[in-house]
């Protein structure tokens, strides 16, 4: 009876040791909910769950890889290749001295720039914000693995040493792999490829290009949860460029200019090559150029104004070349014929002024060929002045001058031809004009004018590109016909008496078995005094061979020294240049190519 | 002395005792019985109660064996879960990881690409021509042969054109992503029955 009543005291003291305990858990319970509840519905609930998202994941913004350049054939005129960017988390950072002391002795630096900025105090506070220092942006990978081998080291003597009170240490230091641009013909097509720095800003085809060839960076979320983890989309790199270049003309051209400049002690020179059928440009040799890998020393190279591409970006006064455009329209509006003979006095007096040949000579009664082997003057003004100058510059516009080609490289200059209603423009301006005076033009200009004459009146823009690259297929860039200036047969007659004034004259810019039509050209150069007597561009431009042109070549030789003629330095420079071309082209001479016709058309 | 009434009231009075007493006698037997057969009942209910009582150990081995079986059951699906999450997440983790190799070979392969370009350079190729007593060759020199049938060198073709799409293809396979509605819907309705009816 009594052990009954003890069990039933002792189970009545458990229950209520048991409730006891309920209790509290109840009670715990319930408070953490409450506060589960009241955290989520107070207002600070979404700073909490932003903190919490934090560590959810994080957005990386991937850029792409920077698009390649190649040239026609496929070969890498712009790539990337691998460097590494050296930082330090500041948080992490053990020994500050071990950091700047590696980087000093491996990358032969400052060591106290790198102490400080490892020294620098870690802080989230907006205004000083110190939590990743980059020190130094391009290590190649030879730097990163002596690093590798110092880290190492110092690894191996903390572990046997570790009762320092500082002991070294690299910790905090991070090296991150990148690419670079590099291009591995350095020097060759230069002025074409050009560069841009970090802000965007450049030359050539990667400035022109820059968007295009950079790419979108994309934004994605990476969960640290890998429950969670997601497919990263596929991301294309940034668009690549095929050129229309081939790099071993390249090569040959920027040769010729470089033996050029040597030869005739230009300031400068520059050869331009075009295929006249479809503007394609295959070789554009100027100078100076730069290793684009060292992209940090274009100051040095291009001083003062000089522009990066002449070619392109630089307009002169073309001189005499130019009359081979002024001929041209005289032939097609109808004004003269091949044989119509001009009878030269040696002065032709237009808007006041006195226009006079070259030698000041009077050349006697010319046909139109003579007018253009013995390159008058007075001849083209009369030409322009019984065409009337409505006719004349609505000819010169359809050549194009004055407009920019639109060809793919920044930086185009788009010359200057005054125009009859313009402020500037004088009635003496008709005159000087239809020789190539008081106007300005580049040589893509020229090129793209002289398309015209060459291909049979079709007028085609000259291009840089020949594809893109983008999404993983290739685009090609269509020929751009961009107008009809003359008519098939005056770009064939034209063509024929340009061949016939070079052969008749014996011209420096012949080469053997091979048919070719061109126009010499000395400009004068206007001073704030007038025009210079004694310093000269030089110019030629020429195309064949002329039954089946597939070369249109322009040369510009800016202040030659050993002659101001260009019928003496332009002319067999452009020879040069097409004895590499017929080669590296696979153009047999006139008459193999004949006979390999003929036998074609007999089988 | 006569009362007039007295004797209904008596009557009446009479009648109430007889019914009470009629009534008692009824009763009493009666309640006997049922207080008997309530003290039978409980008695047997007592009986019944103590022949089919289980000990109070086996009553907390009940307890602690039904709890246990709850443990186990919970134990087993928390293993099961576990598993299948540690490999989810080392599946996860592996992708993270290959998604890098990927970012890292793309770089390898353009750093090779180019490296192999300033190897095959102009200059490079040049020189090396030069070295091995190779030189330009002059227009005068050169022989033009027609052979039949021969193909001249070829502009770069380093994509397809845009009318040949390539298949896209995503780095998953649908496996690491449908559920398994998802398949049985699939499944289903690729065999029909789901019933959708085809025009």
């Amino acid at each position: 009876m009594n052990a009954n009543v003890n069990n039933s005291i002792l189970s009545d003291r458990q229950n209520w040791r048991y409730n006891v305990l309920a209790l509290i858990f109840l009670f715990v319970s319930v408070l953490l909910v409450g506060q589960v509840i009241r955290i989520q519905i107070s207002p600070t609930a979404k700073v909490f769950k932003n903190q919490g998202d934090n560590w959810l994941g994080y957005y990386r913004t991937i850029m792409p890889a920077r698009g390649f350049i190649y040239d026609r054939w496929g070969r890498i005129f712009a790539g990337n290749t691998m460097v590494y960017e050296v930082g330090v988390e500041l948080k992490e950072v053990a020994n500050p001295e071990t950091i700047a002391r590696t980087l000093s002795t491996v990358l032969g630096r400052d060591y106290q720039r790198y102490f400080a900025s490892a020294s620098m105090q870690y802080s989230l506070d907006p205004e000083n914000m110190a939590v990743y220092i980059v020190l130094e942006n391009n290590i190649t990978q030879e730097q990163k693995d002596q690093i590798d081998i110092i880290k190492e080291d110092i690894k191996d003597y903390s572990d046997r040493r570790s009762k320092d009170a500082k002991p070294p240490s690299l910790r905090g230091l991070v090296i991150r792999p990148q690419l670079q641009r590099s291009y591995p013909e350095k020097e060759l097509g230069s002025n074409i490829i050009g560069f841009v720095n970090a802000n965007g800003e450049g030359y050539g085809v990667e400035k022109h290009f820059h968007h295009l060839l950079a790419g979108n960076p994309l934004t994605v979320w990476v969960p640290l949860d890998p429950n969670k983890v997601t497919d990263i989309p596929d991301y294309p790199k940034g668009t690549s460029i095929v050129l229309t270049l081939s790099r071993e003309l390249q090569a040959a051209m920027e040769k010729v200019v470089d033996d050029a400049i040597e030869s005739t002690g230009s300031e400068s020179a520059t050869i331009v090559v075009m295929d006249p059928v479809n503007g394609e440009i295959l070789a554009m040799a100027t100078t100076p150029r730069m290793d684009l890998n060292r992209y940090s020393e274009y100051a040095q190279i291009f001083t003062g104004s000089t522009p990066f591409n002449r070619a392109v970006s630089q307009s002169y006064e073309i001189g005499s070349v130019f009359k081979i455009f002024t001929m041209a329209a005289a032939l097609d509006s109808g004004t003269v014929t091949p044989e119509t003979v001009f009878t030269d006095t040696g002065v032709f007096e237009v808007g006041g002024i006195y226009i006079r040949n070259w030698n000041g000579g009077a050349w006697g009664p010319q046909t139109m060929q003579g007018c253009m082997q013995h390159s008058l003057n007075v001849c083209m003004t009369w030409l322009a002045v019984e065409m009337g100058a409505n006719r004349f510059y609505h000819y010169m516009d359809a050549f194009g001058f004055g407009r920019a080609t639109g060809i793919e490289i920044s930086g185009e200059d788009r010359g200057r031809l005054k125009m009859p209603g313009d402020s500037d423009w004088f009635m003496s301006d008709l005159g000087t004009n239809s020789f190539g005076q008081a106007l300005a033009a580049t040589p893509v200009q020229m090129l793209m004018g002289a398309s015209a004459i060459a291909n049979e009146g079709r007028m085609v823009a000259p291009h840089i590109v020949r594809s893109t690259i983008t999404n993983g297929n290739q685009y090609n860039t269509p020929v751009q016909v961009v107008g009809t200036p003359i008519s098939r047969d005056t770009a064939i007659t034209l063509t024929d008496l340009l061949v016939d004034s070079l052969e008749k004259e014996s011209s420096d810019a012949l080469v053997e078995g091979y048919r070719l039509a061109g126009k010499t050209g000395t400009a004068q150069i206007p001073t704030p005094f007038g025009y210079s007597s004694s310093e000269t561009n030089a110019s030629f431009i020429g195309w064949g061979p002329v039954d089946d042109p597939r070369f249109l070549v322009y040369v510009w030789l800016e202040k030659p020294k050993t002659s101001i003629w260009a019928s003496i330095v332009a002319a067999p420079i452009f020879a040069e240049a097409v004895k590499e071309l017929v080669v590296l082209m696979n153009i047999p001479p006139d008459h193999e190519r004949l006979q390999m016709s003929m036998t074609r058309n007999s089988q | 002395m006569t009362c007039v009434g007295c004797e209904k009231v008596w009557n009446e009075k009479l009648q109430t005792h007889v019914f009470h007493g009629i009534t008692l006698a009824l009763k009493g037997p009666l309640l006997g019985i049922y207080t008997l057969l309530k003290w039978r009942s409980m008695e047997t209910v007592k009986q019944l109660t103590q022949a089919y009582s289980i000990t109070p150990w086996r009553k907390q081995l009940r307890v602690i064996g039904l709890f246990l079986m709850g443990l186990v059951m919970a134990s087993s699906v928390a293993v099961v879960y576990l598993g299948v999450s540690a490999r989810t997440v080392a599946v996860g983790s592996q992708i993270q990881s290959m998604m890098d190799d990927i970012e890292r070979m793309r770089r390898s392969n353009a750093d090779l690409e180019t490296t192999l370009a300033f190897l095959t350079s102009n200059s490079v190729m040049e020189a090396r021509a030069r070295e091995m007593g190779f030189r330009p060759a002059r227009a005068d020199e050169l022989v033009y042969i027609e052979v039949p049938g021969y193909v001249s060198r070829r502009e770069a073709v380093l994509a397809p054109p845009p009318g040949l799409q390539s298949v896209e293809t995503t780095p998953f396979s649908p496996d690491y992503s449908e559920s398994l509605l998802d398949w049985l819907r699939a499944n289903a309705l690729r065999q029909g029955l789901l019933g959708e009816v085809q025009p």
